[in-house]
């Protein structure tokens, strides 16, 4: 079938030989951005003493204008004329003695280059030509002494470019005018492929299992010995043989298919481990058989507990899971992660982790408007300044990069990031985890039906929208499923471009209202192999034609164009009928659109190539055929030493742990994310009398004439999983529902999202203890499975990412097994939600639930250089009463102030709440309720010798008392006319009174008489905000 | 009773086109987004609203300099229907991305009459974006009739403020005609007798929006849009602003201080 290009040929109007310009432009003033980079030279550089430096930006241009268009083009399009000037072809180097270029290398993405194209073709009125090239370009001048090319390439590698994309170019300055020679770069890709595809030579193999590994991994494959003997069985058989001669394939696999076969079949894709066959040992006795950890921990769970519900719409089917908002709308939520990209290049991991998930938004059913962002990272010590192995980037330079690009993507895309956290270990040195998490909301319907379910007809067209296609991002999902290793590829990093990104969802959210397409998805792991694939399985089949595609740059192979994940693209099913307008609105949100070819019923996929048929795959073999893993999983207890606690010194201590990274405040980076834009978030992320009390979670009330909103918080505790991950996602899971619980949240109308991230758990010669690993995602998925049930608290969607290791030669670094748990859920009253600072003199302070020993795993121990054996269980039972009390006593304003326990316990929590609201308090330990008698000191008399005994255990039961992190607690503010009501209200719970509110602005802690901690309320809170200023 | 209507631009970027169109139409306008290409094709139906609206966002994703490409594209493709809708005296709102935007095209605060860019936002002396509330304080000699009544709250009138490029920066002579004849309409409420006062972002003389000479252009880097509900503001506002709303008796109870903008705009077209 022949498809009309969209994209007319780019023809010149002018007839100028093109030239090479370079336009620089610099601000007239000391710019913000170099006083700060003067700042950071002067702290981290001190020897170069730079006096000086100037920031010049600026452009290479290749382009067939007269100079004079483009002084034109220098002044009206890019100049702002009250604090900038240009120059064409030279810079003025007066007073500065050394020169630094940073660009991109060639291939990667550059947004400014292609921005400022669009801002030409506005000033031009004409498409600006095709022959012309534009690159971005930063110079830096700089005067100081002893400035060399090899002390200034040190400094610019820590702290101004990453080699893996960009390029530098020193020189040290004698004239006042440096001459630039532009340099633009010239295409890619000069020349066409010589074959449109390559026949991989598998078959003959088949007894030559070494070879076949690697070609598996010399082509970036990723599959296994048993999958790639899968694919040799599958082409072997007698109907594929004659399908094949057929149509004029050869035997072999094309490399085409192969690719198709990689990613679908990716661990990325297919999330083989969690569909794996486990054989499960607890100290050497084989306990049971897991016959997919996904299918009868996760799923069943929902399955489980939907039977008794109606309100989840879609769960496990989609690119997001469905529940239902109210009679018109429906809530569709999705958390990724982005972990691999990011460790190489954190500013576009991050970008294209956070646009990725807002497109799983926009392509889940038949489209979902992106409410809000949540954001988790897992760092290693920012001021981390022990030898690092080879080619990892410094943790520093990863949380700024991930950090700019979470702000970047946020920000621009008009999302706000309402919730998140930033945990520290130094075992995410091997990979940062970078969790993205949107909200989306759709109508249940759209003229008369349903929205959630996504319908193909035999004969719709594959329409893709959005971005170009180039060689960034190939083979992302297959590189994503195996370790980092220090000769990681360029091709596999990607930047995102909000910009393009947000003109496509305006474009797509119109199109959705005026029903031009049947439905969608998005184009992010595996590419069009994968959003192809996955919308075919639903007509049965699909035909494409990949010369149709809009590429970045000509001459790309077929199978490149086939998997390349290159940004801001999805993939539409349109009814022929319905084409013309959907081009005609794509134009008018300067959206690019093609058509790539048809869904069909023929049980086949066929990709052509000019004509050329160059894959003919059996659907069913490429989603069903591939084997299932087998693997063993063995469990045993390790012991660990417990710290002495009774020599700690619990008030010093406590100045120690508030400035813990973990508990720290991370106010000044939230606050760089937009978390107000959309006018709907309702609870932010820092409230309080000067803005600086952290909140439990956040809320957004997303229907404006609807009182209901909805409540979003988490829970991670990676540490926790060393001592047993069945008790970390329980661990994990409250922690995520009481912070829920606390901003007003209702228990009975929780959802929750697992995101697995996890070391790779498969045993072999470079991981001797993946058993142990395996053991522990199986004890995570129990653990998550049981308390799940008892909480009412259905999974809706969920990740896995199983490979988070760094390893090259015997040197490895594996990621603290690690469990995030998302919950968002339904509050029928916006207006009740409660809040986590102090709010007035003369309340009464109580702990809600009962205090417990066990103390393994705490903030506090690691604060101490130990980790511990015991970690808090959690009552599921007391907690569920709790729970329903607390949020009934929120409800009829029995309580004015509440903050959940967790990281640092009751003393770090009494902390925020009391800096949070700037209102003093006072409690006394021994009102305390606690579970182990034994712990309780008694009034007994004691003899002279036993005295000393005794203080010993009272600073022990103290620094219990004060940092343990035990579940199912919640400190919260009664005003004294509620009092009566609220000690009725909570009689079948646990509570104590420790304590009230006072005019005195300091934090005091006794423990009957004496005195263990008094301190300024300025004083604490300056230290709790001083760590991550950097 | 008349219909006003406003239009609210979107498209290329902006991002804050649904809850300006919200803010609009619970004051009782009619609001229409309009794509930037799809006005541009149909230029002549800008004369057909009373109330045109620049939006918040990242148009153009902001690259090479806030407002900067939109700016263009609108002083290339658009300008004279701009300017004719400006000179009739029809109500102008630039709002961050907006106010960008509207003084990247000379449209503000055009002193010279001529369009030609007088002033500019440029990165915030922190050179990071900022989502923080802040107090802003009414300039009592502006008369625009966006600003109604805003005297009263003296120098409380809380809003959040989004940006990265919020600082104002103008020459010696700009800013004197500036002050001369009371273009600046708010400003940073400085002393640091609370944590929502203070100039976040360095502007000079703390000036946060500024208007035109016949004051029915305003344009202001803060977002009243984001105020519109009381629900919207930070816990501890909403508590301390009771006695606040005892001054404008056309809000509404759920209304936010933010409304107070929309409604003084269309109460004044309904009046005239």
């Amino acid at each position: 079938m022949p498809y009309k290009s969209l994209i007319p040929l780019l023809k010149s109007k002018h007839q100028e030989p093109s030239a090479d310009y370079a336009i620089s432009i610099r601000s007239k003033f000391t710019s913000a951005a170099e006083k700060n980079l003067k700042l950071t030279l002067d702290k981290h550089y001190p020897s170069l003493s730079i006096t000086k430096l100037k920031i010049i930006s600026g452009y290479y241009l290749r382009a067939n204008y007269p100079l004079k268009t483009i002084k034109e083009i220098a002044k009206r399009v890019i100049v702002d004329p009250i604090v900038e000037k240009y120059s064409i072809n030279e810079i003025i180097t007066t007073h500065f003695n050394f020169l630094l270029e940073i660009r991109f290398k060639e291939g990667v993405v550059d947004n400014l280059a292609r921005t400022l194209q669009t801002g030409i073709k506005d000033y031009l009125k004409e498409d600006f030509l095709a022959e012309t090239k534009i690159n971005s370009v930063n110079w830096i001048l700089m005067q100081g002494k002893n400035l060399n090319k090899r002390n200034m390439n040190a400094m610019a590698e820590a702290l101004l470019f990453n080699p893996l994309i960009e390029e530098i170019h020193l020189a040290s300055l004698d004239q006042a005018i440096k001459k630039i020679t532009p340099r633009p770069r010239r295409e890619v890709f000069s020349k066409p492929p010589l074959h449109d595809f390559e026949i991989i030579e598998i078959l003959e193999q088949e007894k030559n299992p070494a070879h076949l590994e690697k070609i598996s991994q010399e082509k970036m494959y990723s599959l296994n010995l048993k999958e790639m003997l899968a694919v040799i069985q599958h082409y072997r058989k007698d109907s594929t043989k004659k399908q094949r001669r057929t149509s004029n394939l050869p035997e072999n696999p094309t490399d085409v298919e192969m690719e198709i076969l990689a990613q679908t079949w990716s661990e990325h894709c297919k999330h083989k481990i969690f569909s794996a066959k486990i054989d499960y040992y607890e100290n050497e006795k084989k306990i049971k058989t897991i016959h997919s950890l996904y299918r009868e921990y996760i799923q069943k769970t929902t399955f489980d507990l939907g039977r008794k519900r109606d309100d989840l719409i879609s769960v496990f089917s989609d690119n997001a899971g469905i529940f239902a908002f109210d009679e018109k709308f429906a809530i569709a939520m999705k958390v990724e992660t982005h972990n691999s990209p990011s460790a190489l290049e954190p500013y576009g991991g991050a970008i294209t982790g956070i646009l990725g998930v807002n497109r799983d938004i926009l392509g889940t059913g038949k489209g979902a408007r992106p409410l809000f962002n949540t954001n988790v990272f897992c760092f290693a010590d920012p001021f981390y300044r022990k030898k690092k192995p080879q080619k990892l980037l410094s943790p520093e330079k990863i949380f700024k990069g991930v950090h700019r690009g979470i702000q970047r993507g946020g920000n621009e895309s008009g999302i706000p990031t309402i919730n998140g956290a930033i945990v520290f270990d130094d075992s995410f040195l091997g990979k940062p985890l970078v969790f993205c998490g949107t909200a989306g909301i759709l109508p249940r319907k759209i003229k008369n039906e349903d929205t959630h379910k996504k319908k193909i007809n035999p004969g719709d067209l594959i329409v893709m929208v959005g971005g170009r296609i180039g060689k960034d991002g190939i083979h992302g999902a297959t590189f994503s499923s195996a370790s980092l290793a220090e000769d990681s590829p360029t091709s596999v990093v990607q930047i995102g471009d909000s910009f393009t990104q947000k003109k496509m969802t305006d474009f797509l959210l119109a199109a959705r209202d005026k029903d031009l397409y049947e439905t969608l998805t998005d184009n992010g792991a595996g590419g069009l192999s994968s959003s192809i694939g996955e919308m075919a399985t639903i007509s049965g089949g699909a035909e494409v034609h990949l010369e149709k595609a809009i590429l970045k740059y000509p001459h790309l192979k077929p199978w490149e164009i086939m998997v390349s994940e290159s940004q801001e693209r999805m993939t539409l099913a349109v009814n022929p009928k319905k084409i013309t307008p959907l081009l005609k609105l794509a134009k008018l949100y300067d959206t690019e659109a093609c058509i790539l070819g048809n869904f069909t019923d023929s049980k086949l996929l066929l990709v052509y190539f000019k004509e050329k048929l160059v894959a003919q795959m059996d659907m069913n073999f490429l989603h069903h055929g591939n084997p299932q893993l087998t693997l063993i999983a063995r469990h045993k207890k390790t012991e660990r030493p417990e710290p002495n606690l009774n020599e700690v010194d619990v008030a010093k201590f406590y100045l120690q742990l508030i400035q813990s990274k973990n508990i720290a405040s991370k106010e000044n980076w939230v606050r760089q994310y937009d978390h107000e834009v959309k006018a709907g978030t309702i609870l932010k992320p820092f409230d309080g009398i000067n803005g600086n009390a952290l909140m439990d979670g956040g809320a957004f009330k997303p229907v404006p004439n609807s009182k209901q909103g909805l409540i979003i918080a988490n829970g991670i505790l990676p540490r926790y999983s060393e001592i047993d991950a069945y008790g970390m996602a329980q661990a994990v899971v409250d922690e995520a529902v009481r912070n829920y619980l606390s901003c007003g949240g209702d228990p009975s109308k929780m959802y929750g999202l697992d995101n697995f991230c996890w070391p790779d758990p498969i045993q072999g010669p470079d991981t001797p203890d993946g058993e142990f690993k395996l053991a522990q995602l199986v004890r995570a998925n129990m653990g998550l499975r049981e308390i799940l049930l008892a909480y009412n608290l259905p999974l809706i969607s969920g990740k896995d990412s199983m490979k988070n290791d760094y390893a090259k030669g015997k040197k490895k670094i594996s990621v603290l097994p690690t469990l995030l748990f998302t919950l968002i859920g339904i509050t029928a009253n916006a207006e009740k939600l409660m809040t986590s600072y102090f709010k007035s003199t003369n309340s009464i302070v109580f702990l809600l639930g009962e205090t417990t020993t066990e103390m393994g795993g705490s903030e506090a121990y690691h604060c101490l250089g130990y980790l511990g054996n015991e970690l808090p269980k959690v009552n599921f039972k007391k907690n569920l009463l709790l729970y329903e009390l607390l949020f009934q006593a929120i409800q009829n304003d029995l309580i004015v102030a509440c903050h959940d326990l967790s990281d640092g316990g009751l003393a770090a929590t009494l902390g925020e709440l009391a800096w949070g609201g700037d209102v003093g308090v006072e409690i006394n330990l021994n009102q305390m309720k606690m579970k182990n008698p034994d712990q309780e000191t008694t009034d007994q008399e004691t003899s002279e010798q036993e005295t000393g005994e005794q203080e010993k255990s009272l600073s022990k039961k103290r620094f219990v008392q004060l940092f343990s992190e035990g579940p199912g607690r919640f400190l919260v503010e009664v005003e004294k006319k509620q009092l009566k009501a609220f000690k009725q209200h909570f009689q079948a719970a646990t509570f104590s009174q420790l304590g009230f509110t006072k005019e005195e602005k300091n934090l005091t802690v006794f423990d009957d008489k004496e005195l263990i901690i008094h301190e300024k309320l300025a004083t604490l809170k300056k230290l709790w905000q001083k760590t991550l200023i950097f | 009773m008349k219909t006003i209507k406003a239009i609210i631009l979107a498209g290329h970027g902006l991002n804050c086109e649904r809850e300006t169109a919200l803010a609009f139409e619970r004051a009782g306008a009619k609001a229409k987004i309009f794509p930037i290409n799809e006005l541009i094709e149909q230029r002549k139906k800008l004369a057909s609203f009373q109330i045109l609206t620049i939006p918040g966002g990242f148009s153009y994703g902001d690259h090479l300099s806030s407002g900067k490409m939109m700016a263009n594209k609108i002083t290339f493709y658009l300008l004279d229907e701009f300017r004719r809708f400006i000179s009739s005296g029809k109500p102008v709102l630039g709002i961050c991305n907006g106010f960008q935007i509207l003084v990247k095209t000379g449209l503000l605060p055009n002193l010279s009459q001529k369009n030609q860019q007088e002033a500019t936002l440029m990165d915030n002396d922190s050179h990071e974006f900022i989502n923080k509330w802040v107090y802003l304080a009414k300039n009592p000699a502006n008369k625009s009739f966006w600003l109604n009544g805003l005297e009263k709250l003296s120098q409380h009138l809380p809003l959040p403020i989004r940006h990265g490029e919020g600082r104002f920066f103008t020459n010696k002579k700009n800013l004197n005609e500036i002050m001369k004849r009371n273009l600046f309409a708010l400003t940073y409420r400085k002393s640091n007798q609370s944590a929502f006062s203070g100039n976040p972002n360095g502007s000079l003389l703390d000036i946060a929006g500024l208007t035109n000479a016949e004051g029915n252009v305003l344009g202001l880097m803060p977002h009243p849009e984001a105020f519109m509900l009381r629900s919207l503001a930070p816990f501890i506002l909403q508590k301390e602003m009771k006695k606040q709303y005892s001054y404008f008796p056309n809000l509404k109870k759920e209304d936010g201080l933010g409304m107070i903008f929309f409604r003084n705009v269309v109460d004044f077209l309904k009046k005239n």
